[in-house]
Parts: structure tokens; sequence; C-alpha cells
């Protein structure tokens, strides 16, 4: 089938099999942050922005996301850098499979709820499985980065 | 993985019910339990341009329609706020926001899987499935159809008067699916009682008010359970009391 | 030039918390892993697995499958060569017996490979291996592991068995056996005033490493083949192809590139050999991925262990005598199963060196129909911890001791020879700093009483403690090799593999405290076996310690040669010069040259080499050690218990950089707390694994860890430049037993099989029997 949508900001045009999955497509466009962990939409490391909605592209036929606004972490990076350096000071990067699905995550969440409880962190984050942090260091990073935001902020006024 | 050779969106209601007539065909929903399979169909049929991702109310019911996904019911706030936040806490533990945000109503109440706490809560709720073919069923009614005759779901119906209504669950971790659930409707006077992952469809009956715990343990004595890796038939029942119990416990105190 | 040496209270780089020298590129989402960077055009393979868990495949019909346009080829048993070996990465002559070929007629577990299915896009390929036939001979499977032992049923009847100690009987399905006895454990058993004599069974627990298994593999332009591999052992993974293959090592060529975890999984050749078997016989680049469920069946998961402990004491808490007795599941193939068999028992019996007067530890492996079991972090100790510290936890208990006092009565102390552990001088220990700071940190005297919540919750506390080694002592071998460039950085080679761990910051860390200078400027290469020096690999919890040995050592006599070149070009002598990084100086006049001078100079008439390698091995290797304690909270109307808080103290000697050794620590008490509490290994009557995906084998989420800390106990391994020991491995020891001490606390039972889901607890609360019913143990 033939399909157009936007990805990280440029059109994509492409012809494709019917049952091309949203995360094969994004890897061979090379948007290779995308990864697949599973087989069962149980890890999260395949999320991406639909319209700016996080979902699991593992799962996201091509067909219904035709027509679509995508964003994956290549597109995201601007707002990725600032919280990126929260997570390396934890050493929360580890084997970094994970990293780009929460980081999406965390983008999508910070849009819409831009300073969440550790409760509603973890909450909107639980998708997203690690192996290696056992997640303080990710909890960590976060929280210090919301904190010098606020913080900022408040020099700012 | 699953495989497909052509991938449709219809046209109408009419498009889709007549091609899921064939058997190697099927509706996508959300198509996370038909991407975990290495199934292959012939046409999938996707209901996206069918204007069904709506949550309308309408006199003394809520209309969800079929694509409405479980993040959305979840999360609307005027459903939350008529049923106290039972969807918030019936679904907020399922997986995580990003599946929450591809599985939908219509997906989830089709696949009819045991340990469904959306299909638990609406048993417990006395809702409506309306099909495109069949027309208006009870969610009862629809656990029990006969699967080999394909229709396609268009909306639930939630009656209003069911806003009494409380959900447990135990899970063996924060987001697995769970060892047991239940769902109990206060209306007035009665019970209605809706235990699932018993590991088998959910089944309901209704009660009087009364002893929480008497109560329980009489759903728990007249309802069959079976084994699975997360349980055993034993333990869902000992399970089924504190649940159940629980949840009578809450819709007394919520004295609507 | 002085010899580099320096007060550990002036390091500038060890001890540091520096973000990892890959962390932005992972945190940004860069291409780093194999198939970020497998060629696009590359062919796809697919397994066939038997449907049986013991079986002769008597044809292979893929006529069919040949059929599907795109399909380029199907091997089968008849396509190998006829040469057994072993997939387990471990040094020459490797413990593991040779007991597998690529493809074998005979299939012996669920999920072994029966056939190799190549073809051009991923659909073909799965379309393919549907119309694969074959016709097997299914066998009588043994499954139970406790009849393996001289079952009739032979498991690898095979002529050309073979296995380097001698040890293992295949004709008796033993893979190994071992025991170790020190003085009469039975006569200071029955001196004592109270035993304990407890069986305790652990699962066949999966890494859960977020990258699935996958290597490419290709024919480069000398005709070698070239794999890219996400495994943490490149040199054994040469070796291991050679041998599968049969074709020399020097034709073979294997690197990593970032792996997205490893935690021992990857210490064996598990995948690696199909893609080049099939890249060297279609001469073209040919790319395996383990889906999910492939390694949930067919992985390399933890060895299930059957562990019987007699711990006897004195009414004082004094510990006299242990009597461990291990019966270890290998599965299908023997990967591993000698050397973690000995390690419940070497890395948990030293802990009571103290006062412990007799011990004795028996263990076998055998071979039984289900997943072969490989390596995974804390590699039998976490097993023989789990019985030995709920059975001393259990002992306390009866004595009405608190379990954190009783112990301080007999735990190994720095500077005792420890008879259970080869015999080896303590150099550094921390262990009692370790309990006493957990105690204070968690608040130990208020959280170890039970306490009922008024909700229908009950809180409680549990602890343990652990040891683990730093190396393989008198076998691994690590190198680095350290070279200065041109612009006066440095480019660092190793073997060694860094699997998100942070092993090239720490080893950067190391080398750059040593040549003075910033992080940023040494490059870290590796691993690649035709680039880096030899190194046995990143397992045994070895990086740190070994490969940091040869680490600073390369750096100080590349510190060394800078100086004499640095010395020649201001004509002095190399005893009245320095280096302080940037330049060399003459302490006399204060000349100096710089760095970028010097490394100019060494291309120029000189015969002095700017590109060191330095090789270490140990004939030690020493433990760390570390006490947890953890506070649950108990639903008595569901059994469900939630981890409030997990609190570790670790002595790992120096941590060199404090922020990735907590990460470690943190991680491992997650997959303790896994183990603990929702990951389960169950079978069907015939051998199939119930949980092959996510949806079923349930790991932690961050929802289901509660609140982990993590503090440092210091001491100071005097073997080590550093004074540093391992971390890796032992942070996953502790969590098991000390929630399992926890939930008796409350229901007055010692879970003994894990995991303790809710229904077992539950069980336990209510005085019910708890035993697990196990579908492959007839009744």
């Amino acid at each position: 089938m033939d399909i157009q949508m936007v990805v990280n900001g440029s059109v994509v045009e492409s012809t494709v099999s019917d049952d091309t999955l949203l995360l094969d497509f994004l890897r061979s466009i090379g948007c290779v942050s995308v990864k697949r962990g599973c087989d069962t939409a149980s890890c999260g490391a395949c999320t991406v922005l639909m319209d700016g909605k996080p979902i699991l592209s593992c799962s996201m036929p091509i067909g219904r996301a035709n027509g679509h606004m995508i964003e994956t972490l290549e597109g995201l990076r601007d707002e990725a850098k600032p919280i990126v350096p929260y997570f390396a000071h934890e050493g929360a990067d580890q084997c970094g499979f994970c990293n780009p699905g929460y980081m999406v995550n965390i983008i999508a969440l910070l849009r819409e709820n831009p300073d969440p409880t550790d409760a509603e962190i973890a909450h909107h984050l639980v998708g997203n499985i690690c192996r290696c942090t056992g997640y303080q260091s990710h909890a960590r990073a976060l929280r210090a980065y919301l904190n010098d935001k606020k913080e900022a902020s408040h020099e700012a006024l | 993985m699953i495989h497909y050779e052509k991938y449709v969106r219809a046209k109408s209601m009419d498009e889709a019910y007549a091609l899921v007539q064939n058997f190697d065909n099927v509706i996508l929903g959300g198509m996370l339990w038909l991407n975990t399979g290495n199934a292959h169909y012939g046409t999938v049929v996707d209901l996206c341009d069918l204007d069904l991702d709506r949550i309308k109310e309408s006199g003394d019911c809520y209309n969800i329609y079929a694509y409405v996904t479980l993040g959305r019911m979840e999360t609307d706030e005027a459903l939350n706020a008529h049923y106290s936040g039972v969807f918030k806490e019936a679904l907020s533990d399922i997986e995580g926001v990003q599946l929450r945000n591809m599985a939908t109503v219509g997906g989830t109440v089709n696949l009819r899987a045991g340990f469904s706490d959306l299909c638990v809560v609406l048993l417990a709720m006395n809702a409506q499935v309306k099909l495109y073919n069949a027309g208006i069923v009870s969610m009862e009614k629809f656990l029990t159809m006969d699967r080999s005759r394909r229709d396609v779901v268009k909306k639930i119906i939630l009656p209003k008067n069911a806003a009494n209504t409380a959900y447990q669950a135990l899970r063996n971790s924060a987001t697995d699916i769970p060892v047991l659930n239940c769902a109990v409707t206060k209306v007035k006077d009665t019970l209605r009682i809706a235990v699932g992952a018993r590991p088998g469809s959910p089944v309901v009956v209704t009660e009087q008010i009364g002893d929480a715990k008497e109560i329980a343990e009489k759903v728990a004595e007249n309802i069959t359970f079976g084994d699975n890796v997360r349980g055993s038939a034993e333990y869902r029942k000992l399970l089924c009391v504190t649940l159940v119990k629980r949840a009578i416990e809450q819709v007394m105190k919520e004295g609507k | 030039m002085k010899p580099f040496e320096m007060d550990r209270s002036e390091y500038r780089k060890v001890g540091k918390a520096v973000p990892k020298k890959d962390a932005e590129r992972l945190l940004l989402g860069e291409p780093a892993y194999m198939d970020d960077f497998a060629p696009k055009d590359c062919l796809i393979i697919k397994l066939v697995r038997s449907k049986y868990a013991h079986a002769i495949v008597q044809d292979v019909d893929f006529s069919e499958a040949m059929e599907i346009p795109g399909i380029v080829a199907v091997y089968t048993y008849k396509d190998v060569p006829n040469h057994r070996f072993t997939t387990a990465g471990q040094s020459y002559p490797e413990p593991s017996p040779h007991d597998r070929l690529i493809l074998d007629r005979h299939v012996r577990f669920v999920g072994d490979p029966v056939a190799m299915v190549v073809g051009e896009n991923e659909k073909a390929v799965d379309m393919a291996l549907e119309l694969v036939k074959v016709d097997y001979e299914v066998l009588p499977p043994v499954l139970d592991f406790h009849k393996a032992l001289d079952n009739e049923v032979v498991i690898h009847p095979e002529e050309d068995w073979t296995e380097a100690f001698q040890a293992g009987d295949n004709k008796r399905n033993l893979i190994h056996t071992e025991e170790h006895v020190r003085g009469d454990v039975d006569k200071v058993l029955s001196e004592c005033d109270v035993t304990v004599d407890r069986t305790f069974r652990t699962k066949a627990n999966h890494q859960g490493y977020m990258e699935t298994m996958r290597a490419f593999c290709e024919v480069d332009s000398r005709g070698r083949l070239h794999c890219v591999t996400s495994n943490q052992i490149v040199f054994h993974t040469r070796r291991i192809l050679s041998e599968a293959l049969c074709i020399p090592k020097s034709q073979i060529h294997v690197e990593k590139l970032r792996i997205g975890g490893g935690f021992g999984a990857k210490q064996t050749v598990n995948n690696e050999i199909f893609a080049a078997f099939a890249a060297w016989k279609l001469k073209k680049p040919c790319k395996i991925i383990y889906s999910r469920s492939e390694c949930l069946t067919a992985g390399s998961p933890r060895h299930e262990m059957e562990i019987r402990v007699r711990v006897g004491a004195m009414k004082d808490g004094t510990i006299r005598a242990i009597d461990m007795t291990t019966l270890s599941n290998g599965g299908a193939y023997g990967e591993h199963s000698t050397a973690t068999i000995g390690l419940s028992g070497h890395k948990t019996l030293p802990l009571y060196t103290t006062t412990c007067e007799a011990a004795r530890f028996h263990g076998d492996v055998v071979y039984t129909n289900v997943s072969s079991a490989g390596a995974y972090r804390g590699f039998g100790a976490t097993q023989g911890t789990f019985a030995l510290e709920s059975c001393v936890n259990e002992l306390a208990g009866m004595l009405n001791l608190d379990p954190m006092e009783m112990r301080l009565r007999s735990i190994v102390r720095e500077g005792m020879v420890m008879p259970d552990y080869f015999g080896e001088k303590l150099g550094a220990c921390a262990l009692d700093q370790c309990i006493a700071k957990c105690a204070e940190n968690f608040g130990w005297k208020e959280k170890y009483p039970v306490r009922d919540m008024g909700n229908g919750k009950v809180r409680a506390a549990g602890m343990a403690i652990t040891m683990q080694g730093s190396c393989i002592s008198g076998i691994d071998v690590a190198s680095c090799r350290l070279a200065l460039m041109d612009d006066g950085s440095y480019i660092m080679t190793i073997g060694a593999a860094d699997m998100g761990t942070g092993c090239d910051t720490i080893l950067s860390q190391m080398a750059a405290e040593v040549l003075e200078c910033d992080l940023d400027a040494i490059t870290v290469m590796g691993a690649d076996t035709d680039i880096s020096p030899y190194d046995s690999g990143s397992y045994a919890s070895s990086t740190t310690y070994l490969t940091g040995m040869a680490t600073a050592n390369a750096a100080k006599k590349l510190r060394e040669n800078i100086c004499r070149i640095g010395a020649n070009l201001l004509g002095a002598e190399v005893q009245d010069v320095d280096f302080n990084g940037q330049t060399v100086v003459c302490e006399q006049d204060g000349r100096s040259v710089s760095l970028g001078e010097i490394s100019y100079a060494a291309q120029c008439n000189n015969a002095i080499s700017v590109e060191v390698t330095e090789t270490c091995t140990s004939p030690i290797s020493p433990p760390p050690f570390m006490a947890s304690m953890a506070e649950i909270e108990l639903d008595k109307g569901t059994g469900k218990v939630a981890v409030l808080h997990f609190n570790s103290v670790v002595d790992c000697g120096i941590p060199v950089n404090p922020a990735l050794a907590r990460v470690q620590a943190e991680g491992g008490a997650l997959q303790g707390i896994g183990m603990a509490l929702t990951e389960n290994v169950t079978y069907t009557e015939d051998g199939h694994i119930m949980e092959n995906n996510f949806l079923q084998y349930r790991m932690p989420t961050r929802l289901d860890v509660g609140d982990i800390n993590i503090d440092f106990a210091y001491s100071y391994e005097p073997s080590h430049a550093f004074g540093v020991k391992s971390i890796g491995e032992i942070v996953i020891n502790t969590a098991t037993p000390a929630i399992a001490h926890a939930i008796a606390r409350i229901t007055g039972t010692y879970l003994t099989v894990t995991p303790f889901t809710p229904e077992k607890v539950l069980r336990a609360l209510n005085g019910l029997d708890v035993s697990e019913h196990d579908k492959r143990f007839a009744e």
C-alpha cells in the first residue's frame, strides 16, 4: 500500500506491504531509536508519539498510522536534551535499550503535565520496563530535573 | 507477529460486517491481542474512519463507541464523575499508558477475555452491547453468545443508574493480568456482583444488600473457579471472598 | 621519574560519580546496537524448533517452504558439521561438556532447533517456518530433575560426548558432581543446641535483558567470517564458532557493539552459530534476532536448583556447622552447569568462617529435557544465599535472637583464611560495617517488629547477607592496551564488554587517574577479536577488578614511556622528569615538553612505544560483601506482599564510580525482588514453558519495587591498584531471603520455593500447605 505520514516534521511517502508495523517502518527509514523488546506489547521500548500521544509502534499497523503525525526520539531530541544530563548524572542510561522508549514517554507526560508528582511519574512510565536500573535513578533524575526547572522559572520571575 | 495480506479502512459498518463474515478476515480493534500470536489473516478491517471514537451521553445512559480507547475511558472526566472514578480504578493498572492509548473498548469487549477488567465492570453495571447485526444485547448475554457468528461491536451502553460501582482486583504484580477481579454495582437495595478472571469468562449474580462478608462467602460458594499459572481455583475462592467483600463495603459507603 | 603512587584520598577520577561515556548517545537514541548497523539487505534466519521435549528427528521435509518466494535455504542436521562443542563462553578447556551440534537430530527440549530457514524477508521466513514438516520419533522425556540421575532415559547417549574434568557421566544424565568436606559436620551438628534442616527450590529465572539475543554475520573483504554480536565474550565466541563450524580461528572476526543488557545471558553463544553457519555457507550477510519468546524458552536462564541446608548453632547464636546439598537442573545441555553448582556453596559457606567449625558441600547437576540453563548474575551464589540465609534467619527466630546481632558473632572478618573459599585469605572486608550501617539506614529496630497496621495489612522486615567473587581466580585473563594519539589523546582497547554497566567509563577513570587526563581524552575501543588484546570477557564480576588491574598497569607503563620520550627531548635523565598529564617537566630547571610534542616525537626516530598492552590474571578472587534489609507490607485478605523499603550496604572495596555502583545495586535489587515475588517458570506435563512471553513472565515494573536505598561500606582491597572489588553480581543475592524472612515474621512459615506469590503467602498465613504443584513432578 502507498502511505504518507509526517515523521518528525517531514512528510514521508512510501510503498509498503500492508502488514508492515509502524515500528519496522520507522526503523527502515532510519529512526532506529525505536526498539522492539518483546512480542506482546508489554515492554514500552517501541514507544513513539502518534498525534502527540504515546503509543506502542510494535502494535500499530502502518495503515492506521497512514496520514498521521509520528514523532520518535530522533525528532524529539530538542525536548530530550535538557533532561538527558540528569539521567546521565545518575548513571540511569545503563544499557540504553529502553531509554528511547521512556524518554519519549517522559516527553509526552511533561507536555500534558509539566509538574507531575513522583507517583504520577511512576504511574505514567509503568509500561516502560527497564531491567538494568531498578528505576530509582530514573525517579531521582526526573525529580532533580523538575526541581531545577521550577527553581529556574522562579528565578526568572 | 501478525501477518495479513490486506489492510482495509472500512467505509461503512455494512462493509465491515460483510468483510468479517469471511473467517480469514478480522476487525483490528487496537491490534494488541491480535499481534501477540503468529496468526495470518486475509484482510484486516479498520473501523478508524467510522467516527467510533466518541463518548456520548443520552438520556439515561452513556454510549461508548467501539473505537474509544481504554485510556480515554480512564480519563474521561464526565464519565468518571458520574461513575465515581470506577473506570480510572479498573483500567489504570492495565500494562501502561501507551497500551491503553491503543486498546479499544470494542476490541476489548469483543475479545471477551476472562480476565478483562472492563468486561467485569460492564457486567456488574448491566451494560449493553450494540452489535451491528444482532442489535442491542446485554453484556451478560453477549459473553455467552456463539462466537462463530461474526458481528461487529458498535458501542456499549452504560446505564446511568449504575453510578455506584466499585471494582477490586488482585494482581501478582502491578500491571499484570489479574488473578481475580470483581465489580459490584449497587442500585437501590440490589447488588449486582460480577466476578472475572476465574479465570474463565466473568459471571454475575444478584444479591440484596446485607452483611458484606456473608454475601461474599455466598458468592464465592456459588461460583466455579479454575486453575491457571496465576493461581489455583482454591486460592481464587479465598480471594473472591476478600475482594467481593471489599467491593460491597465500598458501594455501601458511597451511599448513593 | 617517580613511580606512580597516589594516596586514595587524592584520587581525582577514581571514586567520582561521572556520567558514562556513552550516556548522551544512549539517552538520545543514537544508533548503537547490532541491528542499528546491520546491512539492510541481510538475509533473515529463523529457527524451526522442536515441539517435543525429547525426540529423534526422522525427516525434515522443506520442499514446500522452499517454494515461498524469497526463501534462500533451509538447513537441517544433515548440513552441519558432526563435531560437538559447547556454547558456554568460558576459558579453554571449558568446564562445560561438549554436547552440542549446530543442529542435532536428537532434540532434547521443547524449543530445541530442528532447522534453520533463511530468507530475504521476515514475512517469507515466517511463512516458510510453518511449511517445514518435521517427522519426529517421540521419546519419553525426563522432566523431573529429581529423577534424572541414572534414569533409564539417557538424554545424551552420544559416544562423542566429552567433558574436560571427568566429573560427569553422560550415561547417567550427570553433568557434574562435586563434594567438599571440612571437619565432621554430622558430629558438630549433633553437638549444637539447635539445628534447622530445610530444602529450598529456586526457578529457572530469566535475565530479562531488553535487547533480545541477536547477531549478524558476513564474509568480509578478506574472505573471513565477520560476526557482529550482542555478547559479553567475543574471544570465546571466536573459539566456539571455530569449533562449531569447523573453520580456523584465523578466519573469524568477532566484535560486539553496545549490548542491550546481558546479566550473564550473553555469556553463551546462543544464536551466533546460526548466523555464522548461514553466512559462511551462503557468503551473504545473515542476521538472526531471537524473539522474546525464543529468549524465554530457548535462552540461557538461571539453573533451577534444589538446595538442602542443615545449619547448627548454639543458644547464643554461634553458627558451628553447615551442610549443603545442591541438586541443579542443567536442562538439555550443560552450559555453565559445572561452574554454577559449586558456587552455591563456595560463595555462601565462607560467610560464617569465624565460628563455622565444619562444612560440607555436595552438588550434582543433571540433564533433563527442559530448556538449557546458563549464566545469570549471581551464578549459583544467588540460589545458595536464599537457602543458607533463610536457615540462619530461622535459627535466629528459634533462638529468639536478633538476626542482625546473631550474625555479627559468626561472620567472616578481614585477614581470615577462608577454608571454604579455596583457602583464600580475606584481604578486605567491611561486612560488619555493612550490617551495622544497613541497620541504621533502614531503621532495623523500628521495622523488624511485626506491626499490624489496623487496615488488614501487616508490616515486618527481614534481612540477609551475601558475598561473591571478583573474577575466576587462576583462570581469567584480562588485558588493556593504551595508545597515545597524535593530538595527545588516548585510545584504550579492551576485550571486556560494556553491557551498559559502564566498564568503558570505569576503566577510563582508572587510566585517567594514572595519566592525569580528562575522561574525554580517552576513546574506548572494543571488544573486537581483531583489535582488542585478549580478555576472557565480562563475566564472573571480573571486569572492574581484573581488567581494571590491567588498565592501571598499562597506564603506568605508558606514563613511564611518555616520561622517557620527554626526557630524551629535554636532554634530561628520565629519573629527573615527571609527567603532569599535559607536559613532561624537568624537575631541575622547569623546562617542559607538551604531550603533543611527545606524541609527534614518538613518530620520528623513536624506539620507545607509546602503545602498551598489559595483561593480568589473579590467584585470588577477593569477595565483595553486602547486607540487605527489606520491609514488606502484607495484605492479610489476599496474601499480596508489597516491598516498601529495600536497603543494601555494599562493600565493593573502593567504588570507582559511586553513581554507577549504586545503579548496579539498585538493578540487582530489582532482579532479586522479581525472583522473590513474581518471576516464575512453570511447565506443562509435556515440558512446555508456560511463561513464554512478557505477558506471562512478569518482571517488576516501577510500581513493584518500592523504595530501594543503597549505601556503601568501604574496604581497600590490597591486591588492586585502586583497592577495588566487584559489584556486578553480588547485588542480586539478598532480596529473596530477606523478603522470605519478612514474610515468615508475619506468617510463621519460611517459604522455600520461589516466587512467593500472593497465593503461597495467603496459604502460609492460613496455615495451609505451601508446597507448589509442579506438573513435571509425578505425584
